[in-house]
């Protein structure tokens, strides 16, 4: 199993350094010139869906506003200003010929939510705009890629094993909160694909992101497994350690271990595995202070068949929160 | 309501809008992520003051018909660019959750 593990993480890395930057980027980019007002950029931004731009001069690269320098514009009222005076003019940039492994560093390093692609080292022509999130689709669209062609490979020579199940996979990275949530929502969508009823849909999108969450806040690391059976939805959250030294006082509603910073962001409410367990039709957790915690959750997706028993106080929909 | 009427009515500041025409059932007011995990509707309006990246990921995951930061609190930009990807809609307002709720009390 750690065999496995340690291949897949290879091969996300080896792609990771096998994609260049020019292959997941955004093009054509828009850009604007320092004269161009915060209004205009904020219209355009609100047209075109896009949440920060480069400023360029007779096309080379001068400056970038993003997001929050629009918001910071309504609220010294300069909105109707040039942005110029005002935008950052030490651009961090990342030529197109780079591997994407280059951008995810700088993005680690200094937390901005995207980078302009320059034509090459040194140059300051714009080429388009990498996020997160562009590399994160394309290192998925290859992994798809190549379970295809594996896939294919199989049913050509014959030998496929037909999958009794559908099992998706996600590795939790230790204090990674900007990737978090992402394995709930893509479990999510994935489901919803699969004809998933939307109410116990939700029910499994608050399992997965209480067991993603509690791994990446508390956890040295692990994984989430999530298995599409006829009847029902397994997830398995298993991390390596450090273990939970009292499981029963961890179950109880309001008991936390999370520090001042986790729950300044609105984490460590200390309900994560009671919201776990109420969700579930099957719950269970065990943990050593040896190896780790593993938690497992079914969820029967067809209740009315009767396949899997719902524990008594389930529904989680609710009406509450509605203004009378 | 469509939130198209909640966001002229309370005179929301529109982040990201993936979809003003999505029908608002109801309301939660909350800024402990379980408790509205736990709690909230779906269609709902949520009302909070966190505006972090991880905040967008509870609104897709509980089909929340759109996250409003109240108090004045600005999004983080990756939070903004997350909820374009996600589809998830966001507004602002400088009032409080409570003002804001006493305006719609009744109307949805």
């Amino acid at each position: 199993m750690a065999e496995l593990r340690e291949r897949q993480i290879l091969l996300v890395h080896e792609l990771m350094y096998q994609i260049k930057v020019r292959e997941a980027m955004t093009t054509p980019v828009v850009c604007f010139s320092p004269a161009t007002t915060f209004r205009e950029i904020q219209l355009c931004m609100k047209e075109k869906k896009f949440s920060g731009t480069p400023i360029t001069d007779n096309g080379k690269l001068v400056g970038i506003i993003s997001i929050d320098d629009i918001i910071s514009a309504f609220d010294h009222r300069r909105i109707d200003e040039p942005v110029g005076p005002y935008m950052v003019r030490d651009v961090i940039t990342v030529p197109q010929n780079y591997s994407v492994i280059a951008a995810s560093n700088i993005f680690e390093k200094f937390h901005f939510g995207r980078l302009p692609v320059v034509e090459a080292a040194q140059s300051c022509k714009v080429v388009g705009v990498l996020t997160n999130s562009d590399i994160l689709s394309h290192l998925l669209m290859a992994v798809n890629s190549i379970a295809e062609r594996f896939e294919h490979e199989e049913s050509v020579s014959g030998n496929i094993a037909r999958r009794p199940t559908d099992t998706l996979r996600f590795e939790l990275v230790p204090d990674n909160f900007d990737l978090a949530g992402l394995a709930s929502t893509a479990v999510k969508k994935h489901l919803q694909k699969c004809g998933v009823n939307p109410a116990i849909l939700r029910r499994i999108a608050v399992i997965c992101y209480e067991a993603e969450m509690n791994a990446i806040i508390h956890s040295l690391g692990g994984y989430m497994e999530v298995q599409l059976l006829t009847d029902r939805v397994r997830i398995l959250v298993v991390d390596e350690g450090p273990g939970i030294p009292d499981v029963e006082k961890a179950m109880e509603p309001g008991f936390t271990t999370a520090n001042e910073k986790i729950r300044a962001l609105g984490f460590g409410a200390g309900m994560g595995l009671s919201n776990i367990k109420r969700c579930a039709d099957q719950f269970s957790i065990r943990s050593s202070m040896e190896s780790g915690t593993e938690v497992e959750a079914v969820v029967a997706i067809n209740p009315e068949a009767g396949t899997a028993p719902a524990s008594p106080g389930k529904p989680a929909e609710n009406t509450a929160g509605r203004v009378p | 309501m469509k939130l198209k009427q909640v966001i002229e009515l309370l005179g929301l500041f529109p982040v990201h809008l993936a979809d003003e025409n999505v029908e608002v059932a109801a309301v939660y007011c909350g800024d402990l992520l379980s408790d509205v995990l736990a709690h909230i509707q779906k269609d709902s309006l949520w009302f909070s003051i966190q505006g972090h990246i991880n905040v967008v990921a509870v609104a897709q995951l509980r089909d929340v018909a759109c996250l409003v930061l109240v108090n004045g609190v600005a999004p983080d930009p990756q939070a903004v660019g997350r909820a374009q990807t996600q589809g998830v809609n966001i507004c602002g307002s400088d009032e409080t959750s409570a003002a804001l709720c006493m305006k719609l009390a009744g109307k949805l």
